[in-house]
Parts: C-alpha cells; sequence; structure tokens
C-alpha cells in the first residue's frame, strides 16, 4: 500500500462534506485503480465469455495465479529493497527435484521440510553471493539461475522425475470450501509479507535500504544481513511455489518453471511496486496475479493465438510501467 | 587596463531563492589582461554570481554583457561559447575516463564525427605542459591524488577558447608548490590579454597574483579596489563587515579552557584520505568541539573517518573504550552517531514517512521479545509527538513523506533520529545548510541543549558565525592539517578566518 493511500484511508471523509467525499472516492480510485479494473474485468469477462465464470475455470485461475504470485511476493520484498531475483526458476527446479527425489524414501512431511530448507538456503546463498561479493543482483542471480538450473538437470540427467505419491498430488490439486490449497498459500503468503513490510523493523529497514542505501546505512541499518534476510524469504515463499507446482504436475524437472522469474517481475510492476526502491504493495502484486492470469486465461477461452497473448501481456506491462510513472511523482526528493 | 573595454560585465545583478536574496544588484566588470580577486565569506553570493556567468542559473533582475552587448547566457553551452570558461569548486570529472577524454568532455576533438585519439592526446600534452604537469594523459582519472584532478579540471577550462576564465577556489586541495605553478599560469593568462576572475579564501595568493579585489558581504559588493590600496587586515574587515558584532546568540559563559568534565572521545593519530598529518583531539562530556576551514581543508573527512565511512587507521575510544569504525553500524552501536551534510542523498529516507524516519535509528538496546521485532504503533506516535515538540518541528502528519519538508524541518527530524539513537556522541556536518534563518537560531539551541544534557557534539562547518555560536572549543584546519585550536572567548570570526587563511611566512614561523 502506498503512503499516499495510507494516508487517504486514515483521513477518511471526517468532515462529511460533499467535496472531501468526492476527492475520497478518486483518491480511492487512483489508490485501487488495479483492484477496481480487475473487478471490472472479471464480472464482464464472467457475462460475455462462455465457460469463464464457471467453477472449475475459475479454480482453474486461482491456482495458476498462485506459483508466479508466491514468487512474486518474494520479488516484491525485494525490489522494494532495491534488490532482483533473476534465479528464482533455478530454485524451484532444485527445490522440485530434491522433493521428487526424496519422497520415495521418506515422509510426505520429510520431504516438505526439506523443500523449504533447500529453498532458504539458495535464497541465502544469492544474497551472501550479492552482499558479500559485491556483484549486483541482475548479474549474480543470474548466474546463479545458471548454476541452479544446471544442478537440477545433471541430478535428473535431464529427464522429468515422476511423483506418484497421491497425498503430494493433493497439494496442488486439493481444496477447501472451493477453494485451492495453493491459493489459500498464496494468500496468507501475501498477507505475511504485507505484516512483514509494513508492521516489523524488518520491513521498514528494506524500505529503507530500497528508498536510499547511502542513507540506510548512515542510520545504522545493517544493510548487509537485511538483504541476506530478503533473500532468503525470497527463497521459502520459492519453495512453497515449487512445492505447489510439482504436486500439480505430478513430476519435477529442470524446465518445470521456465521464464518464472520474468512472470514474478511482471507481477510485481503491474501490481505497483516501483522499480527502483522505496515503495511495494503486497495488495497490488495480490492483484496482479490474478488479473494477469484472468487474461491470459480469457485469450485462450477466445483461442487467442499465443504469441497474440503475449503481446497483450507486454501492453499490459507498459501501461502499468507508464500509471507508475505518473503515480511516482508523489514522492518527492526520492533520486 | 581600464583603458581597454570591459570583455565581460555585470550590471545591477540580483538574485532571490524563495526566502534568500544571494544577490542584490551587483556590478562587476572584467577587462583583457587583469586578475580581478573576488573574496567572501561563504554564503556571500561568490558562487552565485559564478553560476549566472556560467549560464546554470539566471539573475532575478540585471544584465550581462559580453564586449559591450547585452546576452543572456541560458545554459552552459551558451556560456562557453560566449568565451567564458569555468574551474568549478566541485570537480565534474568522470573517475572512470583518462585524463585526455576527460580533458576534452564535451568538446571532443573530432574529424567527420569521429573522436581522433592522437590529435587530443598531443593537445592534452600541449595543455598539461602549460603547468608542468608530468601527467601521463591515458591515466584514468580515478586514480589521480585529488591535487592532480584538480589540476586536470583546471587544464579542461584551459581545453576551451576562452577570453574570460573564471577560477572558484582551484587551490583548496593543491600543495604550495602546485599553488605556484597555478599563480604563474595565471599570470601567463594575463600577459596574454586574458580576463582571469579568481575565487579564493587565502588571502596570499589574492595578494599575490590579482589587479583588483572586489569583496561580496551579505549579496552585496562592499568593495573593489586596486590591491594597492588594500591591506590584509582591511581586507579582512571588509569581508566581515566594519559593524562586525559578536554574534547575538553567542554562548553567555563559555566553558573554561581548564575544563574538569571527563573525557568522553578521543581520536588518536587518525589518519584518513586528504589528511596531509596524523590528527589526535579529544572532546568532554557535553561540549561542543568545532571543526573549521575552508571547503576541502579535511575535516568533512576527518568525520566520516571516525564514524566508519572512509577507510582510516588510528585510535578511537569513546569512554575509554575502543571503538571499532568498521561501519557506521558498529560506530553507532559503540554511541556515536553522524548527520551528513548531504541531506538528500545521506540523511532522509524519502520513501518514509516523518514518523518512520525520525525512529529508524532507535535504540533497540531495551526491546525484548516482540517488541525486538515489532514496533508498536502507539509507543512510537508518543515518541514522536514528544520530539516534534521538543524540537519545534513543523509538520501536519506523521504520514507525511519526509521529502516534502522545509530543510530546516528535514534536519529537526533528522536531530530527533540522533537523539533516539541513545549517542552519547554526536557529529554534525554543516548541520545548518540550506536551512532558513529561524530554524538555524532553533537548531543551534537544540545543540546546546542536548550538550547541557551531557552529549558530547562535534560541529564541522564552513560557516564561521556558526562556530562562534555554538562552539566551546574550536580547531581550525586548512590543507590537511589542524593550523589552530582556540578555545572560549578566542572563538570570534576574526581568529577563525586569520587562523585559516594564514600566510605561509607565519606558517613557517610557526
Amino acid at each position: 500500500m502506498t503512503n499516499q493511500l495510507q494516508s487517504a484511508v486514515e483521513d477518511g471523509p471526517s468532515k462529511a462534506d460533499v467535496r472531501e467525499r468526492r476527492s475520497y472516492l478518486l483518491s480511492f480510485m487512483t489508490g485501487y485503480y488495479l483492484q477496481v479494473t480487475t473487478a471490472v474485468v472479471i464480472v464482464g469477462l464472467s457475462v460475455f465469455v462462455p465457460d469463464f465464470g464457471n467453477r472449475a475455470n475459475l479454480q482453474n485461475i486461482a491456482t495458476q495465479a498462485s506459483f508466479a504470485g508466491l514468487v512474486a511476493c518474494g520479488m516484491t520484498l525485494l525490489i522494494t529493497a532495491g534488490l532482483f531475483d533473476l534465479s528464482v526458476a533455478g530454485i524451484i527446479a532444485v527445490v522440485g527435484v530434491v522433493t521428487a527425489k526424496v519422497l520415495p524414501a521418506t515422509t510426505i512431511g520429510m520431504a516438505l521440510l526439506l523443500a523449504i530448507a533447500v529453498g532458504i538456503l539458495l535464497g541465502l546463498t544469492n544474497g551472501v553471493v550479492v552482499t558479500k561479493l559485491r556483484i549486483p543482483p541482475f548479474i549474480s542471480t543470474f548466474g546463479m539461475l545458471n548454476i541452479y538450473l544446471a544442478v537440477a538437470f545433471i541430478a535428473t540427467g535431464g529427464q522429468v522425475i515422476p511423483i506418484n505419491s497421491y497425498y503430494f498430488q493433493q497439494l496442488g490439486t486439493a481444496t477447501v470450501a472451493g477453494v485451492p490449497l495453493v491459493f489459500i498459500a498464496f494468500f496468507v503468503v501475501a498477507a505475511a509479507s504485507y505484516c512483514l513490510l509494513y508492521r516489523t523493523y524488518f520491513g521498514r529497514r528494506l524500505r529503507a535500504i530500497g528508498s536510499s542505501e547511502p542513507a540506510a546505512r548512515m542510520a545504522g541499518i545493517p544493510v548487509d544481513r537485511v538483504k541476506i534476510l530478503a533473500f532468503g524469504l525470497t527463497g521459502l515463499f520459492t519453495a512453497i511455489a515449487a512445492i505447489g507446482l510439482s504436486a500439480l504436475l505430478s513430476s519435477s524437472g529442470g524446465t518445470m518453471a521456465k521464464d518464472m522469474e520474468l512472470n514474478a517481475i511482471a507481477i510485481t510492476v503491474v501490481g505497483g511496486t516501483a522499480l527502483r526502491g522505496g515503495r511495494g504493495t503486497l495488495l497490488g502484486t495480490f492483484t496482479a496475479a490474478i488479473f494477469i492470469t484472468v487474461i491470459a486465461n480469457a485469450l485462450n477461452l477466445l483461442d487467442v493465438s499465443s504469441y497474440v497473448q503475449n503481446i497483450v501481456t507486454g501492453l499490459i506491462l507498459i501501461a502499468a510501467l507508464i500509471v507508475g510513472s505518473v503515480r511516482k511523482d508523489v514522492v518527492r526528493g526520492a533520486g | 587596463m581600464s583603458d581597454k573595454p570591459p570583455v565581460l560585465e555585470a550590471i545591477g545583478i540580483s538574485r532571490s531563492y524563495p526566502g534568500v536574496r544571494a544577490l542584490r544588484g551587483v556590478d562587476l566588470a572584467l577587462h583583457p589582461g587583469e586578475v580581478k580577486a573576488l573574496v567572501g565569506e561563504n554564503g556571500a553570493g561568490k558562487s552565485t554570481l559564478i553560476r549566472i556567468f556560467g549560464g546554470i542559473e539566471q539573475p532575478s533582475s540585471g544584465i550581462v554583457r559580453l564586449h559591450g552587448t547585452e546576452t543572456v547566457l541560458h545554459n552552459a553551452q551558451q556560456s562557453h561559447s560566449a568565451g567564458i570558461s569555468i574551474v568549478s569548486q566541485e570537480f565534474r570529472l568522470v573517475p572512470q575516463l583518462t585524463v585526455t577524454e576527460n580533458i576534452f568532455l564535451g568538446h571532443e576533438v573530432t574529424r567527420l564525427g569521429l573522436i581522433r585519439p592522437k590529435e587530443a592526446k598531443r593537445r592534452a600534452v600541449e595543455l598539461l605542459a602549460e603547468l608542468d604537469l608530468e601527467l601521463d594523459p591515458s591515466q584514468t582519472v580515478g586514480t589521480l591524488s585529488i591535487g592532480d584532478q584538480q589540476m586536470v579540471e583546471i587544464v579542461r577550462a584551459l581545453s576551451r577558447k576562452f577570453d574570460v576564465l573564471i577560477m572558484d577556489e582551484p587551490t583548496a586541495a593543491l600543495s604550495g608548490d602546485e599553488v605556484n605553478r597555478l599563480l604563474a599560469l595565471v599570470r601567463r593568462l594575463r600577459n596574454r590579454g586574458k580576463a582571469v576572475l579568481y575565487v579564493s579564501h587565502r588571502l596570499d595568493e589574492v595578494f599575490d597574483v590579482s589587479d583588483g579585489i572586489a569583496v561580496f558581504r551579505d549579496g552585496c559588493k562592499v568593495a573593489d579596489l586596486p590591491v594597492s590600496q588594500l591591506s590584509e587586515k582591511r581586507l579582512v574587515e571588509l569581508m566581515l563587515g566594519r559593524e562586525f558584532q559578536p554574534h547575538m546568540s553567542q554562548p553567555v559563559s563559555r566553558r573554561a579552557a581548564a575544563d574538569d568534565r571527563p573525557i568522553r572521545l578521543q581520536v588518536k593519530g587518525l589518519t584518513c584520505p586528504r589528511l596531509h598529518e596524523p590528527v589526535s583531539f579529544s572532546a568532554r562530556r557535553g561540549e561542543i568541539l568545532g571543526l573549521s576551514g575552508p571547503v576541502g581543508c579535511g575535516r568533512t573527512e576527518i568525520m566520516q573517518s571516525v564514524f566508519g565511512m572512509l577507510p582510516s587507521r588510528g585510535e578511537i575510544t569513546l569512554d575509554g573504550e575502543p571503538v571499532s569504525n568498521s561501519s557506521p553500524a558498529s560506530v553507532i552501536s559503540s554511541g556515536i552517531f553522524l548527520l551528513s551534510e548531504d541531506r538528500k542523498s545521506e540523511g532522509i529516507l524519502p520513501h518514509l514517512n516523518v514518523l518512520e524516519n525520525m525512529v529508524i535509528s532507535a535504540s533497540q538496546r531495551k526491546r525484548e521479545r516482540v517488541a525486538k521485532w515489532v514496533p508498536s504503533p502507539q509507543a512510537e506516535t508518543r515518541t514522536y509527538t514528544r520530539l516534534k515538540q521538543d524540537l519545534k518541528i513543523r509538520v501536519d502528519r506523521a504520514q507525511q513523506l519526509i521529502g516534502n519538508l522545509s530543510g530546516g524541518n528535514q534536519q529537526k527530524v533528522l536531530l530527533g533520529r540522533a537523539m533516539l539513537a541513545d549517542c552519547g556522541v554526536l557529529l554534525l556536518n554543516e548541520p545548518t545548510r540550506g536551512v532558513d534563518i529561524g530554524a538555524k537560531e532553533e537548531i543551534y539551541h537544540l545543540i546546546k541543549k542536548l550538550a547541557r544534557a551531557g552529549v558530547t557534539v562535534l560541529v564541522s562547518t564552513s560557516d564561521t558565525s556558526e562556530l562562534v555560536a555554538l562552539a566551546d572549543r574550536c580547531l581550525v584546519l586548512r590543507a590537511g592539517r589542524v593550523m589552530a585550536e582556540l578555545t572560549g572567548a578566542d572563538i570570534d570570526e576574526k581568529s577563525i578566518l586569520a587562523a585559516a587563511l594564514r600566510t605561509k611566512s607565519e606558517e613557517a614561523a610557526s
């Protein structure tokens, strides 16, 4: 949530004259433009596109939105701190392969614990490489992506490893009161990330680092430690996505999450998180994950070719950046 | 010289910023073959006039004449093509490029749009020879010493075609020998019929090289006399103003030199970039120690080294305990806090609101369990409200972004941040830069209040009146050396200025 937004919400229409109420509505619309757009699009598609509004399709959308959405929650924390992680597809591959390999030999609980531990470890490794070796995240995490993918390919010999455990598969397909399990996980992670970013010292420090790293350093913030922790959290969220994805696919392999980093960054940017850091919105990320999946799903139902779908995604991304640059003017004095 | 018509004239130039009038109706004429010195305290308006000549700022009123015709300089490019070349105070060099590339940056030696590296290098060698410089033209500028970088900056100004050369404190970072070579060059340029405007704090140079001296004070030109009609003493008086009075907010009782309060901060044999010799000093509990001297004298580097921002050697102790100055975070945890002179990029966190900016460094020592991770909004609001009143911060809402506040209010928020960090030593770099007069007095008041509460405060500033208003004791630096230590009633603008300007002969004698 942006500060502009917070202030709009807190100020509220306390003096309930009409002008103030109108400006409140206006700031609500500008603050929640993505949420309003997504709602309008979903309602419109349900009316006009056959099969869009049925239960199975909506569950499918919720599931599909969750994988990149989970990763995007971590990406939002990183981008808020002025960081990046291009290695997430590699983390998913390694976590997926490890899980698939150990599952026949151990309990599901142990496999899950191991998956989570591996995810966090790989994330922390990224953080150490970025901070201690002082390699810019763009380069270093791209390098780590290749390393992680190579490890996954070597471990599988280039094959896809099947997962036969019925209960494990349920993690990707089960629903609670009609809501897919992975979507619940996505929602919980998004909410937890919001609390982390805006209700804890850690989140405040992340935002401070993204806002001005020299100033944050001068204020005594242990910059490296905070950054490493943020990478570790991204590793954790990515591992959760990896578990859901391999459960849904009933298999794991090196290419299981191709282009995941680009999707996650696109979601984060469309959601309204500033690419230059300092400001992150988890509500935006949550909505954008759904929005982008809804659009892709509708285009599929309408038999639009995948190439045209890419054009649409590209246009949405550019539109989001334009909206973002207009809104950025609110932050004066930000470099 | 005045028989020739002036090449560059400023007539009735005024320049005002919101709330400040930096220049008020200034006239200045430069004739070919004349070296005019421009002197005055910081903030007298010298730099503003130079920026107007450079096309970087436009006068609010008044005109600039070039060779007798009225000219409007909209940007730096126009100023260059009008024949004005400027050596600015801040380096505008690109550290990754070579000496040659930097010299011709923006007006590269080209044929058919392609750079001619050999020709450029040949001309660079020629220009370097003018200053007897033995610099390798293909060396990258980032690897040069500060003094050599300054020389490259000067050569860069010489590489353009010019009738007027303006030098803004060109010798601040130079050694004695380099200064002599520079002054010789200025004389040669004069003999070739160029006009030179020479801005300097060092009065011996000014008397050495210039034909006439223009004195600025508070945005006005108060004198413009041939050098033969001036003495150093008279010049200092002109700079400070006849009606010079001790600062109105001068502390009633300065701490006596013999002080029995315990020593809080002790720095022994500190060496760091820009310092020519190791520096040692100490400051007592509740003492305000001033560091004075012109820009580039090393006082900023001393502060930054103590705070762990620059690599340094030496021994720092706080209340007898050694301080590890490997990073700002570790220095803060030992109880030393610094506020940078660069509030915009090293102070405020622009995306965070006023409250968060204030509490970001709050000491975590006393927090337990949940409170270690999750801030309590109620407690933070209480702290914020209390400090907002104490510091007289004028802001509507705690949720306002700090970037929208005035410089004075931003600085007060940062002072609040420093207070919450629970530190016994406060290092302040230019604490009132970009702060209006009213807020300035309030900030002085606050600093004194902190000192009375036992905090040791180091104030590094180029504003001498600030030290007169604040300091119990004052170290005066020049060119990387401590020139003098003033205490108590000895701290006045005259003696600070005199110590910083001490001529070479005195230096040799002492």
